[in-house]
């Protein structure tokens, strides 16, 4: 009697699991459906979640099978030495599962919202291109070079023999060193050389955006259009706001806010996590003591939130064709 | 009692059948629900953080069901013989083929963990499981191209999170040969012990096919509960944490490295992905310290100690750990000094 009892529960904790497994399947096939999918993965991860949608399928329909009495049967003659069953009162299985199907229910029901301000102020906002440079300070003559270490005792002490020491090691290592920037870009630069309009879209932004950070010099004057919400840093002048979008690498996870700089007359009247389509000419600036593109608005008008309101890396950038 | 089971069973049957109509409503109404204005009042926070839980569970259970899908293979169709001529007998031999292991399966930190379980059960010794779990989720190639296009103009960088990864992974490996030896530090069941004399490739009726099936979908509920609450957990960090905030007070080596250690353990971002998000930290961290987030992140987060919690004795977790930590920060200082400086 003992026996059978067990089984019966076996089978019914199969059913239960075939079940959550449809529901997985549903809930990513009601997102791809919806196209909402892009909201949370970006479209490279997409053939990793239909291959899932099969999986849950295939494993969901099995377990259906599994829990039938044959299926049950059979499985007593199942020698692989693996024990099946799981322990533990009925309680604590309950909270199991119910950890399984709330995503699934808060899939189904809960709006999603793109990344907006909010999330920007706490990840902080990532100004011109996205690659990793050592700290940096500019010399007078408008060049980069690396942050000598600031020693603040030793300034306080004796500031003069502080800054005369700093300008000499700065002479003595010559780090003097231009970034060393992958083909892709320098290529990418000369190609939009040629152009006095630049327009920013979705697909090209993080190469345009890297672009026109590194090579600043030389796109100073050109008209840029580009899109993106409005946020605010907190210690930025009234007139300025920063046109931003979140980069997704593989899902929102991992999504970065890059943003640009822009200013005009009536930026002050735009409200934070509107979307604006501006355009303008490209000028430059110093935020947070970093040298960054700065548009000068002269035409803006308010749109609608793009369906995918996410940029992701071109598959170029990543040298993959 | 006859009529006593039945009644059961009923009870049980209706169950199910209402949790299919529930899913069954959602998903012919999800366009409906998601705009019903009951919904949308919900706070702004509340609706990111379920964002991005999803999020994760979506981009990281396909993984999880390759990991349990090579687990029940290896279970069906590995015997324990094969396992023992593949490993070489020289402790260090085998912790450094083990850790290029991740040249052949290129698989990250969720996937990672049941098939080294599965692997360890199938009597691969401890120390080597435990250099495929720190190394394979950071040398392998997938790993080094994302953190290739997100370093190229620092590539020492993506050669101090290869490097460091290395010896910290041996390093590990060899450590627990030396304390744990052949030990027994994973977690069986009673069943599992006697079955263990018993364990033989099935000899009839239930096919092998349907055995990995079987195997998979138990290994989903075992793996699966973990993730789910782990992704759950690092939704909140990712949400409500101020980032910015951690910029302010990283003033030296020691914290900052500390710092980006802490911020890989609890944002949980797979290693696939992580080099864009240390990148976008920009000029603010030390190189030292990206690379410890670069390490630190795929060998330990919030996610993977809960299934290393679940898979091995406590006392081994909690050593696996500590010795991670501090290898990764020791040797992050390390190459602030040295290479990186």
């Amino acid at each position: 009697m003992i026996k059978l009892k067990e089984e019966q529960d076996w089978g019914f904790h199969t059913y239960i699991r075939g079940i959550i497994l449809i529901g997985f399947m549903l809930l990513l096939i009601g997102l791809i459906a919806n196209g909402k999918l892009g909201l949370f993965i970006a479209p490279k991860m997409k053939p990793f979640a239909y291959f899932a949608v099969v999986v849950f399928g295939v494993l969901g329909v099995t377990q259906f099978f599994r829990s039938t009495q044959k299926g049950q049967e059979e499985e007593l003659a199942c020698d692989c030495g693996v024990d099946h069953r799981p322990k533990g009162s009925s309680m604590k299985h309950f909270f199991v599962y119910l950890l399984f199907v709330i995503p699934i229910l808060t899939g189904f029901i809960s709006p999603e919202k793109s990344m907006d301000s909010s999330i920007a102020d706490k990840r902080g906002v990532k100004y011109g291109s996205g690659l990793y440079t050592k700290p940096t300070t500019e010399t007078a003559d408008g060049k980069t070079v690396p942050t000598p270490k600031v020693d603040v005792d030793e300034y306080l002490k004796d500031p003069e023999a502080y800054i005369e020491k700093i300008e000499e090691n700065i002479q003595e290592e010559n780090p003097i060193q231009y970034v060393d920037v992958n083909d892709y870009y320098k290529e990418f630069a000369s190609k939009l050389d040629n152009k006095d309009q630049i327009n920013v879209t979705s697909e090209n932004y993080l190469d345009v955006m890297s672009v026109v950070d590194i090579y600043l010099d030389r796109f100073l004057g050109k008209e840029m259009t580009t899109l993106g919400f409005v946020y605010r840093e907190e210690n930025m002048p009234e007139d300025q706001a920063v046109i931003a979008r979140f980069a997704m690498n593989c899902c929102s996870a991992d999504s970065a806010v890059y943003g640009t700089i822009v200013t005009g007359p009536d930026v002050k009247t735009w409200k934070k996590d509107t979307w604006y389509e501006i355009s303008g000419t490209i000028d430059k600036t110093t935020f947070n003591r970093q040298k960054l593109p700065l548009i000068i608005v002269n035409k803006y008008k308010k749109v609608k939130e793009p369906k995918d309101p996410y940029v992701y890396p071109s598959s170029e950038s990543l040298g993959i064709n | 009692m006859k009529v006593l089971l039945t009644n059961r069973s009923f009870r049980k049957e209706m169950v199910g059948v209402l949790l299919l109509t529930i899913f069954l409503i959602g998903f012919l109404n999800m366009d409906k629900l998601k705009s019903d204005p009951l919904f949308e009042k919900l706070p702004g926070a509340f609706i990111h953080v379920n964002t991005v839980f999803l999020s994760i569970l979506i981009e990281a259970v396909p993984f999880i069901l390759l990991g349990v899908f090579v687990s029940a293979l290896i279970q069906t169709f590995v015997s324990e013989k094969m396992i023992q001529r593949l490993i070489p007998r020289n402790p260090i031999a085998g912790v450094i083929a083990a850790s290029f292991s991740g040249l052949i399966f290129p698989i990250c930190e969720c996937a990672i963990i049941p098939v080294v379980r599965r692997l360890i059960k199938k009597g691969m010794p401890l120390h080597i499981g435990v250099v495929m779990l720190a190394a394979i989720p950071i040398l392998n190639p997938v790993v080094f191209l994302s953190t290739f296009y997100a370093f190229r103009t620092n590539m020492q960088i993506v050669y101090a999170r290869m490097g460091l990864a290395f010896a910290a992974a041996c390093l590990i490996g060899i450590l627990v040969y030396i304390i744990f030896r052949r030990s027994e530090q994973l977690k069986w069941t009673k069943e599992e012990l006697i079955g263990q004399v018993l364990v033989q490739p099935a000899q009839k009726k239930l096919s092998r096919w349907k055995q990995t099936f079987f195997h998979a979908a138990d290994e989903f509920f075992d793996t699966g509960k973990y993730l789910i609450l782990g992704a759950f957990i690092a939704s909140l960090f990712q949400v409500l944490m101020n980032r910015k905030d951690l910029l302010s007070i990283a003033t030296d080596d020691l914290t900052s490295i500390s710092i980006m250690m802490g911020l890989g353990y609890l944002l949980s971002i797979c290693s696939e992905a992580d080099a864009f998000i240390a990148a976008s930290f920009g000029s603010t961290f030390t190189a030292g310290s990206i690379v410890a987030f670069l390490v630190y992140g795929p060998m330990l987060d919030v996610k993977n100690t809960l299934m290393l919690l679940a898979y091995f004795k406590t006392k081994f977790v909690v050593f696996y750990m500590a010795i991670a930590t501090i290898l990764v920060l020791f040797g992050a200082l390390l190459l602030n000094q040295t290479v990186l400086h």
